[in-house]
């Protein structure tokens, strides 16, 4: 009777502990196109890297610049506080602290223009913790059209939807894409993907998610 | 080219100067007397047009010269010339015609337009004027000049002096009252002077100059970044706890609880087979 107890103890532990494995969702992985964008967001991107300043008309709305304060995605449950990122000293983009085990915080590069303003807004997050799936966990689940609304410091909401979604090594990063200047208010959200190198324990890829500004509330 | 047309025009001098090299147009000086000289009427008139955009300069000249019985040397006719350099003087009509009684009638219209964003374009100033200075001094000579006096010294304008002295000589001189010059081109127009002295000679001789400021040339320069500090490489935003498997201390318990069960197992099949030993 005790044998058997254990063995059915033994057994739905390790089927609780296999069904309620989760993974990140990964979008297709880019590589050579990293700097071509979709054609879904052709018409809202401007970087191109034979130009990378080239001075084009400003497209859609444009909001004055205002700190963002927090980040609310509903496709994928995010909702969080927004915290200001600088950069390391050797040159890379700092990632948020862990405000919580999870590592449940967005942080805004205040590097870049402030959402709604006029060029790249970079907001990153973490995929994932030691403890389990955190802000952005599900990054790469959106789509384009997807809602991202970002509330700014002047009281307003900044609404954004999504126009594409890529991975990208980052062995191979698309910093032109990312970084470069647009011709609309855009907001690049960056997070991990990929699998785990073994050699440096990081993610091999990151994704971005790419979309622009249609209206502000406020 | 630029020698051609310099022939055609007469006598152009260049020379070196701040704002690159800078022309003079002359023409129509020391005219008479002599045998292929005028001796009977004299009409020159020079149209220049400077133009400074986008820090490069070009000009167009255009010049008239007609004498009558004999022709102003090198000749008579209407020439046109382009260069790339500032025309800044103008020395027509001097000395010239001093043999008998004339019409003598010279003219010099200038027009400067210079891009704004050219140093010293602004302010625009008034022309200068030094004219008819010991001029119609015959006998019930005229003087006929706008502005009058003018006796600027090293002015814009500098025409009709000594002019127009034999008895009965007329002279009429005008700088146009609403002439401007820039100190970008820094112009200097010296005309009918000593000239036209024989009595009864009518020396008609009238300035213009004109500058127009117009709009810098904004050559689109490359926008600034609009992320002001490019960070290197990609984000490190995971920690890896999702990429393999998760769940671990569960998949370990159930691991633990199937050991357990096996062993339990094992041990209870031991003891059965000792009972059994024993019965034997």
């Amino acid at each position: 009777m005790v044998t058997a107890v254990l063995a059915l103890a033994g057994v739905a532990c390790i089927g609780v502990a296999l069904t309620h494995q989760r993974h990140p969702p990964q979008p297709p992985l880019s590589t050579a196109d990293a700097l071509k964008p979709s054609a879904a967001a052709a018409a809202s991107v401007s970087a191109p890297p034979a130009a990378p300043h080239a001075v084009t008309p400003v497209v859609g709305l444009v909001l004055p610049a205002s700190v963002p304060v927090a980040i609310n995605i509903p496709a994928i449950g995010v909702n969080s506080p927004l915290q200001s990122l600088g950069q390391n000293a050797d040159g890379s983009m700092q990632v948020p602290a862990p405000g919580s085990s999870r590592y449940n915080l967005a942080g805004w590069y205040r590097y870049s223009p402030t959402p709604g303003a006029l060029g790249p807004a970079v907001i990153v997050g973490h995929l994932d913790s030691v403890n389990g799936p955190s802000v952005f966990f599900r990054l790469g689940v959106l789509r384009p059209h997807d809602t991202v609304l970002i509330r700014r410091a002047d009281g307003s909401v900044a609404v954004f939807t999504v126009d594409q979604v890529r991975r990208y090594p980052k062995s191979n990063f698309p910093t032109q894409l990312v970084y470069g200047n647009t011709n609309h208010a855009a907001l690049h959200l960056i997070t991990c993907g990929g699998s785990i190198d073994p050699a440096t324990g990081h993610y091999r890829d990151n994704i971005v998610v790419l979309a622009s500004l249609v209206r502000a509330i406020g | 080219m630029l020698a051609g047309a310099l022939v055609l025009l007469g006598l152009v001098l260049p020379s070196s100067d701040a704002f690159a090299a800078k022309l003079t147009i002359g023409q129509c000086n020391g005219i008479g007397p002599g045998p292929t000289g005028a001796t009977t009427a004299m009409t020159c008139t020079v149209t220049v047009v400077n133009t400074i955009s986008g820090g490069t300069t070009s000009s167009k000249t255009t010049v008239t010269r007609q004498c009558s019985l004999g022709p102003c040397p090198p000749g008579n006719g209407t020439f046109t010339s382009s260069s790339k350099t500032l025309v800044t003087n103008v020395n027509q009509c001097n000395g010239s015609d001093n043999d008998a009684a004339h019409p003598i009638t010279c003219r010099v219209t200038i027009t400067n337009n210079i891009s704004a964003d050219t140093p010293g374009a602004k302010p625009v100033a008034a022309a200068t004027s030094n004219q008819c200075v010991g001029s119609g001094t015959g006998g019930g000579g005229t003087v006929n000049c706008l502005p009058f006096p003018a006796t600027t010294t090293g002015a814009t304008v500098t025409q009709c002096n000594g002019s127009g002295n034999g008895g009965g000589g007329t002279v009429h001189c005008t700088v146009g009252s609403a002439s401007k010059i820039s100190r970008a081109i820094p112009i200097k127009v010296n005309q009918c002077n000593g000239t036209g002295n024989p009595g009864g000679s009518v020396v008609t001789c009238q300035t213009s100059i004109t500058t127009n400021i117009t709009a810098a040339v904004v050559t689109p320069s490359p926008a600034a970044s609009q992320v002001s500090r490019v960070p290197t490489g990609g984000v490190q935003t995971g920690n890896g706890s999702t990429a393999g498997l998760q769940h671990r201390w569960l998949l370990t318990l159930g691991g633990l609880l199937l050991l357990s069960a096996a062993i339990s197992v094992l041990v209870r099949r031991r003891r059965v087979e000792g009972s059994a030993r024993a019965h034997r």
